[in-house]
């Protein structure tokens, strides 16, 4: 078995699929290098099925060569011999260290970035419970917990350090400006209309929280994304006659941006992906201003089928965007193998890889080459 | 067998008869019906196999989900532990499908289609049978026919005048994991005309049984966790007979469960809070009228209620706490009238009224409710070597809901055919033949389960063609019983009600997949007697199942195995009994299923095999019986899954003793 899944060298930018962009230094001397950073591969997080109790598992795709661990293969198995666990949410590569939520299974994986090798892992206790997003910032990751908290995990001790309650189930979250930003969900509200959904905003470092409550304004929001200054949120809605919808927050103020359902941010473009329920909706993908909220141009040349997830690469811009497939009747297959494609900044296609069953996030694992200063 | 000129008793041969009218029949006319229960599956048109209280005892036979593995074409969900639901699919239709009856009534499940067997203890149990298609008996009520295949539970008939006034009947059952299991049965006949029976049980056991967890190259001990069952069982049986054709019966039946869910096993993550509160009440009551000229006739009423209540913690619930708790009722009522004309012709016309309703705890309710109206005609000729039987089951389901969108209605004919022929006069050799369409309605959980239910849904048809081959052989001191059956089959399912995904969150039921099985069943059942005192029994059945998806062969699916459905499946039981110590030895197994029908690796649930093995004795002194016996079960300590997550027990002992006066 190779030791490295991807070959690389020292640092590691981190990005995952709507993740804080956020620059390696947590445990680096102050003395810093130059460096150079090129994309080495992806790892797609593949949640599994749990109602087929089809296990999560992780598949790594190498930018190098274009080789791909087999579907039905788990790397994270191959690499450490145990099971990743039970519905994996998100992967988070910060610092030396990547970081996977695996909710079902109650843990937080610390582990190599290429060699997926497990450095430690991370157990909440008591009602803190059920891990589902991880952001970054200032030596610090941060997870939300899906029983309503929000915990710090020192990166260096590898330990929850802090935990905070927040809203009611919550999401994905993403730090601009010194504060950290949570979806409050209240999804499994969902027979009372979610109607304690809020946003959480914490100021950083000092975990102090206040937030925006405003159904009219702010109605079951799931996705969180950050280019350190400006955030966008998408309201899943009800599923029925209220649509999603990507918000911009600023301060607490909220502000519709377009229809969507799944997005991802790289500098000032926020690319969107809008594939609502129901008979004879075609899919947009759509690439909008961050500053104004227009959008830009058209995303991709080439769509997918039933997209679960979209990723842009902060150092290639490259697109990527994972996809289930559909069966004969049209139906998205949720116990079979997803997909992948590979999009060039532009849009343009590249390639095709498939993925594990359930594949729901990625993260880009990058090489670093350093100029001595 | 003797023969009468009496009416009754011609009726009584004529109907040749399910247990259930056994006993009324010997009562009314004092005939004693010789017939055994193989003898009679042996002879019906279509698949029958049942297995007697008695033959439970002598294969070796430990609770219900043993009790359906020793029948053949059967497919028995077992989510584990002695509190762990069992449902049954027949011949790769799909639970849905599977009909119950309890002691001559249908039971039924409005939400979610699927009787869960593992309420009806053995203990209580007379026979247990499964009958494929329609049974030979057409004086039956017409929901008997509405199912592709039923599963009959007949309890032990009260005491008819021919028994002794009191019958007493008092056990208690231990075992592994603090198995509690005390069961109380008391009859008493009142000169003959009135008799009265009570019967009572309760289980508890902690059930938190140790098993092996395999996570990749880490092989560990672990232990199930929140699985203990608090479960009690009465009932109170009546009968009175009016005059020799006249009867009247009634039964008063309470369940209670409250038990707790281990649920499926989760990597790292061994926490469940999960419980499960069941309640079951109903009363039933039948008079039978028979042999009014060329009538007979019978009416039952019966009302049910039905808890479900669900309770979960976890800090992701809205206030921590998740209550889910169902109520439904149904009233039933039906009528069968039978004509029968000379020795060989009998038709019967059933009809059947019945009304379920659903409510809940949920917001957001639709409250639906189902007037159901089912009709049958059917025909029968009998001659010496030619059975036929064929009928068409009329079926009107009328669906609404106190709010919201109700579900669409259903009008539909389900025709049958049965044919058994005995080729030659002299030898109890049987070939069998049948044909039946027929449909499942959408469940209430189909229609209206929140965001998932489509109230457009059509039924669920199948199609099942079966031909068979039976033979009994003739009894010879060294052989008394030897029966052999073998049967194959084409089941086909269209329309198949299954849920497909909108989105990660929203999943919608649709009428979508089709569904072909073809398989085969064969049983023996052969006693030897090498000395008068000695008794060898060999009973054995296996199944073949190939049930492949056919929706389309551009799906990943196609021609695969359905999930959940072994290719083999089998079960053995060998027997010694003696003048000392009775002794049986059995084995289930199965080959490797998936859990999905697209039969991805990751998926695969390994083969099995599970020996029991059980020693028994009874103790005759005067009109007092003591039966000790020992069980021990899973010898070899096999660790297997019937439901992925779901580790069934390993090893473990029971220890029973019955008292019976």
């Amino acid at each position: 078995m190779k030791k490295n899944r991807f070959t690389l060298t020292a640092a590691v930018m981190a990005i995952l699929f709507g993740g804080a962009l956020t620059s390696c230094s947590d445990d680096d001397p102050a003395d810093e290098p130059v460096t150079f950073e090129t994309l080495a591969g992806i790892y797609t997080i593949n949640s599994g099925n749990q109602g087929n109790k089809i296990p999560g598992s992780i598949t790594s795709y190498n930018y190098a060569d274009g080789t791909v661990t087999d579907a039905m293969t788990d790397a994270f198995m191959q690499a450490n011999g145990i099971a990743l666990g039970d519905t994996p949410q998100q992967a988070l590569v910060y610092g030396s260290k990547m970081y996977i939520a695996v909710s079902q299974s109650n843990l937080i994986w610390v582990t190599d970035p290429h060699s997926l090798k497990i450095i430690e892992k991370i157990v909440p206790t008591g009602d803190v419970a059920t891990p589902r997003a991880l952001t970054a910032h200032d030596g610090k990751v941060y997870a939300s917990m899906y029983t309503g908290y929000v915990c710090r995990i020192d990166t260096a001790s590898l330990a929850i350090d802090n935990t905070l309650k927040v809203g009611p189930n919550p999401e994905e979250l993403a730090v601009a400006n010194n504060k950290l930003y949570v979806a409050n969900s209240d999804g499994m509200n969902y027979l009372n209309g979610y109607a304690d959904c809020s946003i959480s905003v914490i100021d950083l470092p000092a975990m102090t929280e206040h937030k925006i409550k405003d159904i009219s304004k702010v109605f079951n929001p799931t996705k969180m994304v950050s280019n350190g200054t400006e955030v966008f949120t998408i309201c899943m809605g009800n599923y029925g006659d209220v649509p999603a919808t990507v918000k911009k927050i600023s301060g607490d103020n909220v502000q519709d941006i377009c229809a969507g359902t799944l997005m991802a941010i790289n500098g000032n473009e926020l690319y969107v992906i809008n594939s609502p329920y129901g008979p004879n909706v075609v899919p947009t993908y759509e690439v909008y201003s961050t500053a104004t909220g227009s959008k830009i141009r058209d995303m991709v040349s080439e769509t997918v089928d039933s997209p679960s997830c979209i990723a842009v690469d902060p150092v290639t811009g490259d697109i990527v965007i994972l996809s289930y497939t559909l069966g004969s009747s049209g139906y998205a297959q949720y116990s079979e193998p997803c997909y992948g494609k590979i999009y060039a900044a532009d849009g343009t296609f590249r390639t095709r890889f498939t993925c594990g069953v359930g594949a729901i996030s990625l993260a880009f694992i990058h090489d670093t080459a350093i100029l001595k200063n | 067998m003797r023969r009468a000129a009496s009416p009754v008793l011609i009726v009584c041969l004529g109907l040749d008869v399910s247990a259930q009218t056994d006993t009324l029949l010997r009562r009314l006319d004092n005939v004693e019906v010789t017939a055994t229960a193989s003898s009679r599956d042996v002879k019906a048109a279509n698949p029958t196999f049942t297995i007697t209280h008695a033959k439970m005892l002598s294969t070796g036979v430990t609770d219900i989900s043993d009790a359906l593995h020793r029948l053949p074409g059967l497919n028995i969900r077992d989510y584990g532990g002695a509190g762990g639901m069992k449902t049954v699919s027949v011949r790769g239709l799909g639970a849905t499908h599977t009909g119950v009856i309890y002691d001559g009534v249908s039971l039924s499940d409005c939400q979610s289609g699927q009787i869960d067997l593992s309420r009806y203890s053995l203990d209580n149990v007379g026979s247990l049978q499964a009958v494929f298609g329609d049974g030979s008996n057409i004086f039956v009520p017409a929901r008997a026919t509405a199912a592709a295949a039923n599963i009959v539970i007949e309890t032990h008939p009260v005491p008819d005048s021919d028994d002794h006034d009191t019958k007493v009947t008092a056990q208690f059952k231990t075992g592994s994991w603090g198995l509690a299991n005390p069961y109380l049965s008391i009859g008493k006949s009142f000169g003959g005309r009135l008799s009265l029976a009570v019967t009572g049980e309760y289980t508890y056991a902690d059930n938190d049984y140790p098993f092996t967890l395999r996570n990749g190259t880490l092989v560990t001990r672990e232990r199930r966790n929140n699985s203990r069952i608090n479960s009690g069982h009465g009932e109170f049986n009546l009968s009175y007979r009016f005059s020799s054709r006249s009867q009247l019966s009634a039964k008063a039946y309470y369940y209670d469960n409250d038990r707790r869910l281990p649920g499926a096993v989760v990597l790292y993550n061994p926490e469940s809070r999960e419980s499960l509160h069941e309640r079951n009440a109903f009363g039933q009551m039948t008079w039978r009228l028979l042999s009014v000229g060329e009538f007979s006739m019978k009416f039952t009423g019966k009302f049910n209620w039905e808890a479900s209540l669900y309770h979960d913690e976890n800090g992701k619930y809205p206030g921590g706490v998740k209550d889910e708790n169902y109520w439904q009722r149904e009233a039933y009522v039906t009528g069968a009238l039978l004509w029968r004309h000379g020795d060989h012709w009998e038709a019967d016309y059933s009809a059947d009224y019945f009304y379920n309703n659903l409510t809940s705890n949920e917001p957001n309710q639709n409250r639906p409710y189902r007037h159901s109206i089912l009709q049958t005609l059917y025909g029968r000729y009998r001659a010496d070597r030619l059975l036929v039987t064929a009928g068409v089951l009329a079926s009107i389901y009328d669906n609404g809901a106190r709010s919201g969108e109700t579900a669409a209605d259903a009008r539909k004919l389900s025709p049958s055919v049965n044919i058994s022929v005995q080729p030659f006069g002299g030898s109890m050799l049987f070939v069998r033949a049948g044909y039946k369409n027929i449909f499942r309605m959408p469940t209430f959980n189909d229609s209206y389960y929140f965001r998932m239910g489509n109230t457009g849904l059509k039924p669920e048809s199948t199609n099942q063609i079966n031909l068979g081959l039976t033979w009994q052989a003739p009894a010879h001191r060294l052989l008394p019983s030897a029966t052999l059956t073998g049967d194959v089959y084409i089941n086909n399912v269209k329309d198949k009600i299954v849920a497909m995904p909108q989105n990660m969150v929203i999943w919608t039921m649709v009428n979508l997949d089709k569904v072909r099985a073809f398989g085969a069943d064969l049983t023996a059942d052969v006693a030897l007697s090498p000395s008068r005192r000695h008794t060898i029994t060999l009973t054995g059945n296996y199944s073949y199942q190939r049930v492949q998806p056919r929706t389309s062969p551009l799906d990943p699916d196609w021609n695969k195995q359905v999930a959940y459905t072994p290719r083999h499946s089998g079960a053995m039981s060998l027997g010694w009994e003696n003048p000392w110590v009775n002794a049986t030895l059995h084995a289930i197994g199965t080959s490797c299923r998936y859990g999905t029908s697209t039969n991805i690796p990751s998926t695969r649930i390994g083969g099995y095999i599970d020996c029991g093995f059980a020693l028994y004795r009874t103790i005759t002194f005067g009109r007092n019986r003591i039966t000790l016996r020992a069980d021990l079960l899973n010898i070899f300590d096999k660790q297997y899954e019937v439901v992925a997550r779901y580790p069934m027990q390993g090893r473990s002992w029971r220890a029973t003793v019955t008292y019976s006066l």
